[in-house]
């Protein structure tokens, strides 16, 4: 039994040949990683950290290896926790972590001078090395030179240049892979002593006549236009509009499509399916659970392509660089600007594309902060709560004053997340030394598309498989919270409800659910907003999606069109308690509610898909507790001000 | 290309006791000056002098500033044949001589 | 170990020898002013050598090449012998020969080692044979037979390879000649090569 229950046991699986896959970010790692398993992957976490461990496997002829893809690192002295896997996986020495039989070293060819660092560490370790070599193509075309024969001889391990695409190359590397006693060792380890490091490399360069020019004029020409001052500004800004116009407008119809089927799917099963209960939980409860999981796909697919696209040119990192100073405010870096305007859409994307963040600490803080950014689930109940507080009539100056709350709205949900990520930056950094800020600009390079197709798939593959199954269960959960006990027509007519009236009925059952018994149990903790149990059975049902929130409140109003109910909450008063017969919607409990979802980690898919990139459900429940905590006081202050000045 | 190196490295050391105008800080560094690390200060936690040198700037090592951030920060550099940003503090971190 | 302030550590790396027990440490050419087979070496290294550890040390113009003693082995003592080479290497001037060593013999040693690695194989797969004539006064003369007399490139083959290699090994070359064997007159073939900027 293991202690940490991740989906990849922290025990490799045993009988097959493992192998490791070390090297330096922008390497062609993971190019080469997704070659040789194709898609026989699977992702899971190292116990204990944020770190994600994918394992594949590789079949050569009848023989499975199983590879062991591990962070991108520049060091086996490790300053993250990413690094600290390497660097414990690499140990033989270490218990927890199996350590390979054999490992690969990527490295790109253009950086030699640099990475045969790293390689001389892994060589230290004493495990049998196999270095890849790629990136041979772009050295050629800048004009430079490398003996590859004269490489291997100097090194004393086997060197096998691989062009990506190459199925000859490839094919070479398989069958190196399965004859790893002809794999020859060095005769002396490199050695460890800085100076005498750096002049073994110089020798080995020497040797391999290695060759490569200063500069990469293409890049640098590129360059000189993405990173000026104004040109590059410019086309950075235009590049974030259209990356967000994307997965948020492109997205829409797409997910609307998905919707329509599920909803249609929902109705044929309700109208056709008997007895009531049935029908509704096949209908509403399982359909549409599985719908709201795949609706999520047309926006998660999007984000890879636009994410793998600015990484594999190269362009990621110069949209880091720009931003880097902005963010460093925030205490993050450049990098994690991506993932929170991803979030700006959706909490979902936004968290998964902190997979770009190559530390650890900054993935989680930017995880923490990115929930709180505007997405789009919110804007329905922005909408309907905006439209109850201030009249459309009332305007300050030139503006709308719906408009200005929105505004404010958006601004407060930025403002926010980048203060969280800050303060959770400050506090998680007091452990371990302040890592040095340091990000690679490697030189333009055309993305390939087979990359760019395994990076999609991977990525809704893992939200299906993960968090597809978190969301089902609590759409399920709620459904049944919402629908149950079930009331038999005598009992209705008995309550004065005529059962051919549909909005009554369905009116009914929720007042009488046993979520309106959750409601009305937890009043006393929303009291002070003022959210009566009525409210918070729409805050229940919001868990599932924030959106939810309209329809349900809906439902409890007994609104004729329960999507559009805005009427008739203006006319809904508390039932009971010292406010009995008052109107339920005032500006304060209005603001109040505004502010409380601006806040509160109402979204089981964002905690569902936190789970899945932490690895634990530590993080998720730290970011519900906090975010929960934080969404009362605001709302609470909300309230009191509002209801001070009105 | 590595025997400039070395013998930029052996004028290095002979000079090493004229060290005046010419010791800078990387930070101080304009886009389009050169120059050679001579050390990582005392003042850099010793893991981040570790990766400054895993990173390639070692003693000895030729550093191009390339150009900077539209505010001034972080700073791209050319330094062991490729392309690195470094944020200003870090840069201030190592002790240079200019070399152009 | 080898702080900044000490003299640069001289590049140096490992190749696997002709038996297990002979490593080959390439160096940079001119690293050392002596060829041939050692009887001193400073420091640990002569320690080694006097102690049995090593069986003997043999220097090249690129390479200094250590075969150990029966018994030992590299994987116990291989960090012990990099150390001390690497230490050995800055004083070139305690380096003592079996024989003694001319800069003449160090030419020849470098022309030696040219026409046994990649330039001369690359001649004896084209039919052609290449001997040493002499090397004396920083000028070589080699002589070149077979196919290579009747070769077009022969001119080419000498310039892009012998002496390019050469002059990687023996920085202070002045010039390389090439008399070609033929069944006329021998005609003589000057390839004066440009001198470049020699170190003093």
């Amino acid at each position: 039994m293991s202690a940490h229950c991740g989906p990849v046991s922290a025990r490799a699986v045993t009988g097959r040949t493992r192998l490791a896959l070390v090297g330096s970010p922008n390497s062609g790692k993971s190019t080469l990683f997704n070659a040789l398993t194709g898609l026989r992957t699977k992702t899971g976490n190292y116990p204990g950290v944020t770190v994600a461990r994918y394992e594949g496997v590789a079949r050569v002829g009848e023989h499975e290896v199983v590879i062991e893809d591990l962070p991108g690192t520049y060091s086996l002295d490790p300053i993250s926790p990413d690094e600290q896997v390497v660097a414990d996986v690499l140990d033989p020495g270490n218990p927890d972590l199996g350590t390979p039989e054999a490992v690969l070293v990527t490295i790109d060819a253009t950086t030699l001078r640099r990475s045969l660092g790293l390689l001389a560490q892994v060589m230290q370790t004493g495990l049998p090395i196999c270095v890849v070599l790629t990136f041979r193509d772009e050295l050629a075309r800048r004009g430079g030179s490398l003996d590859v024969a004269a490489l291997r001889r100097a090194l004393g391990v086997p060197v096998v240049g691989v062009t990506s695409g190459s199925r000859n190359d490839l094919a070479e590397l398989q069958s190196m892979l399965l004859d790893r006693s002809a794999w020859e060792r060095p005769v002396v380890p490199p050695p460890t002593d800085p100076s005498q490091r750096r002049a073994w490399v110089e020798s080995l360069l020497h040797s391999a006549a290695y060759e490569v020019p200063e500069a990469d004029r293409r890049t640098r020409r590129i360059d000189s236009v993405l990173l000026h001052p104004l040109w590059g500004t410019l086309i950075f800004f235009a590049t974030m509009f259209v990356f967000f116009q994307i997965i948020f407008t492109v997205a829409t119809p797409l997910q609307d499509a998905v919707q329509s089927v599920f909803d249609r799917l929902g109705t044929q099963v309700t109208e056709h399916v008997s007895p009531q209960l049935l029908s509704d939980f096949l209908g509403n409860a399982l359909i549409g659970g599985v719908g709201g999981v795949l609706v999520f796909l047309p926006q998660i697919a999007l984000l890879f392509l636009m994410i793998s696209l600015l990484e594999g040119s190269g362009y990621l990192s110069r949209a880091a660089f720009l931003m880097d100073r902005l963010m460093a405010k925030a205490g993050l870096e450049g990098r994690a600007f991506v993932a929170l305007l991803s979030a700006l859409a959706c909490a979902i994307p936004g968290i998964m594309a902190t997979r770009s963040l190559p530390s650890a600490k900054d993935r989680f803080a930017t995880m923490m902060g990115a929930p709180l950014m505007t997405c789009s689930a919110r804007l329905p109940v922005y909408v309907l709560l905006t439209g109850l507080l201030v009249s459309p009539d009332t305007r300050v100056g030139p503006f709308g004053a719906q408009g200005l709350v929105m505004f404010a709205l958006y601004l407060a949900g930025a403002f926010s997340a980048m203060a969280t990520a800050w303060v959770f930056k400050r506090f998680s950094s007091r452990s371990g030394p302040v890592l040095p800020f340091y990000m690679e600009m490697p030189s333009y390079r055309l993305p390939r598309l087979r990359s760019v197709a395994d990076a999609i798939w991977s990525a809704c593959k893992g939200f299906l498989s993960k968090v597809g199954r978190i969301i089902l269960l609590v759409t399920v959960g709620l459904w049944l919270l919402l629908s149950l006990p079930m009331h038999s027509d005598a009992h209705l007519r008995s309550a004065g409800i005529d059962p051919a009236d549909r909005t009554a009925v369905s009116a009914y059952e929720v007042d009488h659910s046993f979520a309106a018994d959750i409601g009305q149990a937890i009043e006393p903790v929303f009291e002070p907003l003022g959210f009566d149990w009525q409210i918070n059975i729409g805050v229940l049902g919001s868990l599932s999606a924030r959106e939810v929130f309209v329809a349900t409140l809906g439902q409890v109003a007994a609104a004729q069109n329960p999507d559009q109910p805005a009427e008739a909450l203006t006319h809904m008063t508390y039932t009971d308690g010292p406010h009995q017969g008052e109107k339920l919607f005032t500006p304060a409990t209005t603001a109040a509610l505004l502010v409380f979802f601006l806040y509160a980690l109402q979204c089981m898919s964002t905690i569902g898909v936190m789970r899945r990139e932490t690895g634990s459900w530590r993080w998720p429940a730290v970011a519900f507790g906090y975010m929960f905590v934080l969404a009362w006081t605001m709302a609470f202050l909300t309230h009191t001000v509002v209801g001070a000045l009105t | 290309m590595v025997s400039v190196q070395w013998d930029a490295r052996r004028q290095g050391d002979t000079a090493a006791p004229a060290e005046s105008a010419q010791d800078a800080r990387l930070a101080d560094l304009r886009p389009g000056m050169r120059g050679q690390v001579t050390d990582i200060d005392e003042s850099v936690e010793p893991s981040t002098a570790r990766r400054l040198f895993d990173l390639g700037f070692a003693p000895g090592a030729e550093v191009t500033v390339l150009r900077k951030a539209p505010l001034g920060d972080p700073v791209v550099f050319h330094v062991a044949d490729y392309e690195v940003a470094l944020r200003k503090e870090q840069a201030a971190g190592i002790h240079v001589r200019r070399t152009a | 170990m080898n702080g900044g302030s000490s003299a640069p550590v001289v590049p140096m790396h490992p190749e696997a020898g002709a038996d297990p027990q002979t490593v080959r440490w390439v160096i940079p050419a001119g690293t050392l002013p002596v060829v041939g087979r050692m009887t001193e070496a400073p420091d640990e290294l002569g320690a080694m050598l006097h102690s049995g550890d090593i069986a003997s040390i043999e220097v090249e113009t690129r390479a200094v090449v250590i075969r150990l003693a029966d018994g030992r082995s590299w994987s116990a003592l291989g960090a012990q012998v990099r150390d001390a080479l690497s230490t050995a290497l800055r004083h070139p001037e305690q380096w003592r020969p079996a024989d003694e060593v001319t800069e003449d013999d160090l030419l020849r040693a470098a022309l030696q080692d040219v026409l046994a690695g990649p330039a001369g194989d690359y001649i004896r797969s084209h039919g052609g044979e290449v001997t040493i004539v002499s090397a004396h006064d920083r000028r070589a003369e080699v002589r070149m037979a077979g196919t290579c007399t009747h070769c077009p490139a022969a001119g080419f083959t000498l310039h892009s390879r012998l002496e390019s290699e050469l002059r990687t090994r023996f920085p202070d070359l002045v010039e390389l000649r090439a008399t070609e064997e033929s069944a006329k007159a021998p005609r003589g073939t000057w390839l004066t090569v440009r001198r470049r900027r020699t170190p003093s």
